[in-house]
């Protein structure tokens, strides 16, 4: 089904426009479901930050900041930051939590609240609200590239296979450097492994690059397989 | 008391010329020997006595001075041996006798004839010599043209004699005022510099004789003593004998290596071989060929020399130069001497040549830090680097910011140069009255501008915790505008604990580094007492005390009711990472403590990474190598040159030396590494024969950079040290 996205502008335009008698007849719950997702480029920004704009957004809606609202808003919102790895038609309740809670309220002090009472942006919050919208508007470009990934158990296995010395080779075009001892090694594979083991291996982290659609590791894990079958033979 | 008066002269056997040209002079290079000439001709005769059997140790040498603060100070020497009789004073006060006035009562030609009594005699003025032998007084005095003059001669000592000289049965007395080109004026450094000298050396270090010196103005009395440097190992320690006119001569050679530098050379220096015979009879202090050599800065030794026979021989000449400056080196005897060292010595300096200079490691760091933040603007290392945010056309980054009181906190702002049309003029204004911004205004030149966005740095203060605000900046010309939000935090310095205490109260220090720590005292607990103690736990050292202001000054320096006092600490050498003290400070029965880590010094990043003083034999002077060092190689002649001198390290001429032959390989690695970087600032147009244009780029860059890079280099090479 195809979703009918609108640009910022025109979204916060309906935002502050909208009169809140308007909702009154409607759930608050509908009201989200209607969301549709932000047409920028949202993907650089910060996953706080995003929090932070869809309290607001809520706010200025007149709906109440409660957890489970916030997480379909923001899921409504931003699904690419928001959404569970295998899964994106689910919201990803637990980076939402980590966002608002730990980040937002406890370290940044950015917004106040907690699950059973809610949220609210404080006055330090405030500043970098505006500032999120000026990186949403586009009036200011976001240097850092921040991920869009969760930390979940696929992420960290890639993750610690793009730290070995084999795929830094690998991207250094230094292929014929790499020995079948060191692709053991960054697959964490003892040196006396199954050719089945190591089979079982490279599938499942095959399975992790995929589901975090990371291109640059599929293409490494298709040049592994190949050396492998290249020692077999 | 007796009066001395003199009743007639005797008329003296050399011109009072020869006196002139040969001990003046030698006296004037070393006036302290006058007094050293006096104390070893007690223990000269003390010696004799024991010899005799008729003596028996301690020996006491009786130094009594009175010091004047704008003329030399009048000595007496006095001792409790011999004693002379007229006849022997007749011998002792002539020139050209051969008598054993000497440690080895069977020598008939010292091996240090040349300056002894008679001359420390005739370098006092007004002297006299008084002696007591078998009940019997004698008083002689030398005039400076060789005359001696006698007083009383032979006569009967009375009670009031020996009481008026202190001496209870036989002994002689020295007495008179220093010549005028004896500058010491105090008397403890008089004895400093009797307890340093070399000719002293052995005989301080003798337990039978002690050497008391004596203030006559307060009776203040000091026992002479000499230590030798703390040995880190012994070097050497042989014996050999030197074949001289048939005979063998048995020299016993020892070499240390001491923990610290030593001084170089005579009279006062360490470092050096004490060349002697007997037990105290000291020759020279010497490194042969090896004199002022800095690579033997840290050793120090002895040679004992069994040349009885040699001394004993009548036909022989003193081994010892005229003027007593040290062993004559043309002496058939020390020529094979000092050869046969020499190779001792050479041997040391290839076995133990791995012992260097270096400078100091926190100098040297804050240098390299200045010298790569100098070659980043010279160099160009790259773009400059990429601002966090790319505005479209102003803004704060990060748009809040928490400061504390009363410690400025610097911020910045964003700009985009494409925005600005002509000039830009942003107004910075803060809402809150408590919060102050500055500066006021920023201007940005258009023609000015390179770079894509501008970071301007603002400075943001305040004095009262708890203020919030907003500051704003504007800009007219563009209707923009930006705000960032100010919140203002209590500083812990201000709410000590118990209203005495560390803030913070626990800090880390780099290994060998110092710093400062603050301590935070609240004023309702500032007594009577100025004086705050501090004892710290290994490694770390600080100051045993420290004192408040006057109460004067009090006020001035307390801020919310706090007085803030920066302590120094540092620590104790190397090595020490992962170690951790507690420094703590009392005052008023108040306790407060901060706990120390050590850590390790962060790495230098940069296209000058290390300096250092090398002792690589090659033919260059210095180098740049490839990982980023600087060096400079001090076995090069030029270099050794300058470091035979004596006190090389402060002298100007070394200084600015080797800080050119710094800032000329600085300036040469700067060109080198920022034409291999592409910098745009050294383009080569010839890149097949790029040497006339580098070339080219160092002297432009010597001229415009090499003031700065002498300076900060003249202060490296002050913090050398051997290691």
């Amino acid at each position: 089904m195809e979703k009918s996205r609108k640009p910022f502008t025109v979204l916060f335009r309906e935002v502050c426009e909208m009169d809140v008698r308007n909702n009154s007849g409607k759930d608050e719950e509908d009201i989200i479901r209607s969301f549709t997702e932000f047409e920028g480029d949202y993907l650089p920004i910060e996953k706080d930050r995003l929090i932070l704009f869809v309290i607001d957004y809520l706010h200025s809606k007149n709906i109440e900041v409660t957890f489970d609202k916030l997480t379909v808003a923001a899921f409504k919102l931003f699904p690419k930051k928001f959404s569970l790895i295998g899964f994106p038609e689910y919201p990803d309740a637990k980076t939402v939590n980590d966002c608002v809670f730990l980040h937002c309220v406890k370290t940044k002090g950015w917004a106040s609240g907690n699950a059973q009472s809610g949220y609210k942006i404080t006055e330090k919050g405030r500043y970098f609200l505006d500032e999120t919208k000026k990186m949403l508007e586009g009036k200011i470009k976001v240097v850092r590239k921040y991920g869009t990934v969760p930390r979940r158990k696929e992420f960290t296995f890639v993750n610690r296979l793009k730290k070995t010395q084999v795929y830094k080779k690998y991207l250094q075009n230094k292929e014929e450097e790499i020995s079948y001892s060191e692709i053991l090694e960054a697959l964490k594979m003892p040196s006396h492994s199954s050719r089945e083991a190591l089979e079982r291996n490279l599938e499942k982290y095959f399975a992790y690059a995929n589901k975090i659609n990371d291109e640059s590791v599929i293409k490494f894990l298709d040049f592994v397989q190949r050396k492998i079958r290249e020692v077999d033979e | 008391m007796t009066e001395l008066k003199e009743k007639r002269t005797e008329p003296g056997e050399f011109h009072p010329e020869w006196f002139r040209k040969t001990v003046i002079e030698a006296f004037k290079n070393d006036p302290m020997r006058i007094i050293i000439e006096l104390i070893k001709n007690s223990a000269d005769s003390y010696t004799r006595l024991q010899k005799k059997g008729v003596a028996k140790p301690p020996f006491k040498i009786f130094v009594k001075i009175r010091c004047k603060r704008k003329s030399p100070p009048y000595i007496e020497v006095l001792d409790h041996a011999e004693g002379m009789d007229s006849k022997k004073l007749k011998e002792a006060l002539k020139y050209g006798t051969q008598t054993s006035m000497g440690e080895d009562i069977e020598a008939v030609t010292s091996a240090e004839k040349g300056i002894g009594l008679k001359d420390a005699m005739m370098a006092l003025k007004d002297n006299w010599l008084v002696t007591i032998k078998d009940g019997l007084i004698n008083e002689r005095k030398k005039h400076p043209d060789f005359k001696t003059g006698f007083g009383r001669e032979d006569e009967k000592v009375t009670q009031l004699d020996r009481n008026r000289w202190g001496i209870p049965e036989n002994g002689t007395v020295v007495i008179g005022e220093l010549p005028p080109y004896f500058h010491e004026r105090k008397y403890h450094s008089i004895c400093e510099k009797l307890q340093k000298h070399f000719l002293l050396r052995k005989l301080l270090q003798n337990p039978d004789y002690e050497i008391y010196v004596i203030d006559l103005l307060n009776g203040e009395r000091r026992l002479l003593k000499y230590y030798p440097p703390e040995k880190e190992k012994q070097i050497l320690k042989e014996s050999f004998k030197i074949n001289y006119n048939g005979r063998n001569y048995l020299i016993h050679l020892e070499i240390d290596k001491a923990k610290r530098e030593l001084k170089q050379g005579k009279p006062y220096g360490e470092a050096g071989l004490l060349f002697y015979y007997g037990n105290y009879s000291v020759l020279d202090f010497t490194f042969c060929r090896f004199e002022r050599d800095s690579a033997f800065s840290k050793f120090f030794g002895e040679v004992r020399m069994e040349i009885g026979d040699l001394i004993r021989n009548p036909t022989e000449a003193p081994l010892v130069d005229e003027k007593r400056r040290g062993l004559d080196t043309e002496h058939p005897f020390n020529r094979k001497l000092f050869d046969e060292i020499g190779i001792k010595l050479k041997n040391i300096q290839e076995e133990e040549g791995n012992s260097g200079y270096s400078f100091d490691d926190l100098t040297k760091r804050e240098i390299l830090k200045e010298l790569n933040r100098m070659y980043k603007e010279i160099g160009g290392a790259g773009p400059p680097p990429e601002p966090p945010i790319k505005p479209e056309i102003f803004e704060f980054y990060p748009v809040w910011v928490d400061i504390k009181e009363y410690e400025p906190k610097k911020h910045f702002l964003i700009i985009n140069s494409s925005a600005i049309n002509n000039n830009l003029e942003i107004t910075l204004k803060s809402n809150n009255p408590k919060i102050i911004v500055k500066p006021a205004t920023m201007r940005i030149e258009r023609d000015k501008v390179e770079e894509d966005f501008i970071i301007r740095q603002i400075e943001l203060y305040s004095e009262e915790a708890g203020s919030n605000g907003e500051i704003i900046a504007v800009s007219e010309s563009l209707n923009h505008f930006s705000k960032m939000g100010v919140n203002v935090q209590e500083n812990p310095i201000f709410s000590p604990q118990n209203g005495f205490a560390f803030v913070p109260d626990r800090t880390t220090i780099v290994d060998s580094g110092r710093k400062e720590v603050q301590l935070c005292i609240d004023k309702s607990i500032v007594g009577e007492s100025k004086e705050i103690t501090f004892s710290s736990e290994y490694p770390i050292s600080c100051p045993g005390k420290w004192l408040l202001p006057d109460s004067e000054n009090l006020e001035e320096k307390i801020i919310k009711n706090i007085l803030i006092t920066e302590i120094p600490i540092e620590v104790k050498g190397a090595g020490h990472i992962g170690e951790r003290a507690r420094l703590t400070a009392t005052y008023g029965g108040r306790m407060a403590s901060i706990q120390i880590d050590v850590v390790p010094q962060p790495s230098i990043a940069g296209a000058i990474r290390d300096i250092r003083f090398s002792q690589k034999e090659t033919r260059k002077i210095s180098d740049f190598t490839e990982e980023g060092v600087i060096e400079i190689y001090y076995k090069h002649p030029l270099v050794k040159k300058y470091m035979s001198k004596k006190n090389f390290k402060d002298r100007p001429e070394f200084q600015t030396f080797i800080a050119d032959v710094i800032t000329r390989e600085a300036v040469k690695a700067f060109v080198v590494s920022g034409i291999k970087e592409n910098s745009s600032r050294y383009p080569i147009f010839n890149s097949d024969h790029p040497e006339p244009e580098i070339d080219f780029y160092i002297i432009q860059e010597y001229y415009e950079k090499g003031p700065v890079m002498h300076e900060m280099f003249t202060r490296l090479i002050k913090s050398l040290k051997l290691e």
